[in-house]
């Protein structure tokens, strides 16, 4: 297992590296000199000349990239035009925000999704089931940022349930938080919650034909039993698969979200970058997510055998 | 040799497919969901082709004394707060959105079989390639297809080219897995041994047997592609103002949210029910390219 462990942590190197490299390369493809940004467009030649040389850009790509790269490996992501402070500082402030948002969406998406999987599933064929599986048709076709636009419009705007927008840390205030993040989360995990009830719906069909569950209802096991018990946890290891191959559009969904509900995460942050040409804002943001995500995938790859002991890793 | 060699291509599968087209598309055409599907998307596809005769107003035109109206049997769908017709900017939405995914699935197909197939087939590159696809998929798929919008600018033509760039690895690594399987059939090694050229072998043989998942897979492409044009132009680096977009006409109703609703409804409405067309077709089609799951078949 540890050996895996070790061997997926090193797979994951190049993955990044081809990340960083293709993170640094794109903001080079940006038409326009980058020294120019830091000056008023009235700017001379040699005062242009003077800030490339500052920047490091005069250099050739291959050594700025090393530079760049070496400052990244010591935390140093540069400074942000727009902000007027380092990418790193700022990156760290937003992480809390957006975190608190994707676990909560998260969380959300299980509870929702692994009950109404189940539901569906001990009442196979009958109406519960019919309506879950419509329900989760139209989780899937609903764009994300309509569904918050929604939910803002019925339990923001007109019910006053909830605010319209704003961030509460957790952390200091529990309650402030929860409904300060309620409506985004809500929104964020409803497509994932609609994919988990669909995952979990067909593994818990399969497993309840399976022989251990017809040995057990032979024991005289109530079914209730049977499927929470035993059925359920064999059931929801595809479910871990899922919930790891949609760490990836939560994030992407973060960014959407956060700007509907005005939310102040990275991505609200890297909305404005882009809006504002802020590229080393962009290259940061891009190379921090993409290495949360990364990190987040190899961690769900090696959580495997800790849910099925069945799994070797050979 | 040569004669040995066009007998087995007679009985090779990609040849002798005909009889399972005809099964699956049998089968579609009783899926009563996919059907729907279907119905929807020649529907959204009528409305987007014939936007110039369906609209009841130029999407442009104001109609300032009438601004933030509510729907009404004038404006069935309302108007915006420059008094547009949101019926006749939704309509010329579809366009937009449509044209985005058709394009996008295209050419993420094209370029994603490309170098899936001689990812699939020729072991050298296939290291290489398959990194630098991990590498593109490592990337969340708005926050690249951002990225890529801050440096090429808002447009049309350049969202297809942020989102073909974002959804080929996907592509490239499912047809991959299908060349490296369809490498292993008998009849394909045989015909190599026989000296097949490697592009015909490709391209006549074994890329036929991939035609399924390539199918589905560019069917749920153009859903992706649908819903993330709609997000970059929410988010303002999509089409540009001038060109009516569904998730540009959202973007204007959230500002009005609280006196004109109806703004920010009705497009949200249109990518639902096209994008739930296009599910229901891919499941479908999905059903019913696959042997496995045919009832009865």
């Amino acid at each position: 297992m540890l050996i895996y462990a070790l061997q997926r942590a090193v797979a994951t190197v190049p993955t990044v590296l081809l990340a960083a490299v293709l993170a640094f390369v794109l903001i080079r493809l940006a038409p326009g000199d980058p020294a120019a940004a830091f000056l008023s467009p009235a700017a001379t030649q040699d005062e242009v000349a003077a800030v490339r040389q500052r920047l490091g850009l005069d250099l050739p790509v291959p050594v700025q990239f090393a530079y760049w790269f070496g400052n990244v490996l010591r935390g140093d992501l540069g400074r942000s035009f727009f902000l007027g402070r380092d990418v790193t500082t700022a990156i760290a402030e937003r992480i809390p925000a957006t975190l608190q948002l994707t676990v909560l969406a998260l969380a959300f998406a299980l509870v929702v999704g692994v009950s109404a999987g189940v539901l569906a599933a001990v009442n196979h064929n009958r109406l519960v089931d019919r309506v879950v599986m419509i329900v989760s048709l139209l989780g899937v076709s609903v764009p994300v940022f309509w569904l918050g636009l929604l939910l803002m419009w019925v339990f923001a705007v007109n019910l006053r349930w909830f605010p319209t927008g704003g961030y509460v840390p957790i952390t200091e205030d529990l309650l402030g938080g929860l409904r300060s993040t309620a409506l985004p989360a809500i929104s964020l995990g409803t497509l994932h919650a609609t994919l988990i009830a669909r995952i979990t719906r067909s593994s818990m069909l399969e497993y309840m034909r399976k022989d251990f569950a017809r040995t057990a209802r032979s024991k005289g096991l109530s079914e209730r039993r049977i499927n929470l018990k035993h059925v359920l946890r064999n059931a929801l290891i595809p479910v871990v698969t899922v919930v790891g191959g949609t760490l990836g559009t939560l994030l992407s969904g973060a960014v959407i979200i956060e700007t509907v509900f005005t939310y102040p995460g990275i991505g609200r942050l890297v909305v404005r970058a882009v809006q504002q040409r802020d590229y080393n804002l962009v290259q940061g943001v891009l190379l921090v997510v993409t290495g949360i995500y990364v990190f987040v995938n190899f961690l769900v790859d090696v959580s495997y055998g800790f849910f099925d002991p069945r799994i070797r890793y050979d | 040799m040569t004669e040995t060699g066009s007998r087995l291509a007679e009985q090779a599968p990609g040849d002798a497919a005909k009889s399972p087209q005809r099964r699956a598309l049998r089968a579609l055409m009783r899926d009563p969901m996919a059907l729907a599907g279907g119905t929807v998307l020649v529907a959204a596809v009528l409305v987007a082709a014939l936007a110039g005769v369906i609209a009841p107003y130029d999407p442009e035109e104001m109609f300032v004394i009438d601004r933030l109206s509510a729907p009404s049997r004038t404006y069935l769908f309302g108007t915006d707060n420059f008094g547009r017709d949101l019926l006749s900017r939704v309509v010329h939405g579809a366009r937009t959105s449509l044209l985005v995914a058709g394009l996008v699935a295209g050419a993420a197909t094209l370029f994603g079989v490309a170098v899936g197939s001689v990812a699939g087939y020729y072991r050298r590159v296939d290291g290489p390639l398959m990194r630098l696809m991990d590498a593109l998929m490592a990337f969340p798929s708005i926050l690249l297809a951002l990225a890529i919008m801050a440096i090429l600018g808002r447009g049309i033509l350049n969202v297809v080219i942020a989102l073909t760039l974002v959804y080929t690895p996907a592509m490239a690594r499912l047809v991959r897995g299908a060349v490296l399987a369809a490498k292993e059939y008998e009849y394909v090694e045989a015909m190599r041994a026989l000296g097949g050229r490697d592009w015909r072998l490709l391209i006549g043989h074994v890329l036929p047997n991939a035609l399924s998942v390539i199918v589905v897979q560019a069917t749920f492409i153009s859903v992706y592609a649908i819903l993330a044009e709609a997000g970059l132009s929410f988010l303002g680096a999509g089409a540009p103002p001038s060109v009516p977009s569904w998730g540009g006409i959202l973007a204007e109703g959230r500002e009005y949210m609280i006196e004109a609703p109806w703004i920010m409804i009705f497009p949200g409405l249109a990518i639902t029910v096209t994008v739930l067309g296009l599910n229901l077709l891919g499941d479908g089609l999905r059903d019913a390219l696959d042997p496995s799951t045919q009832k009865g078949g």
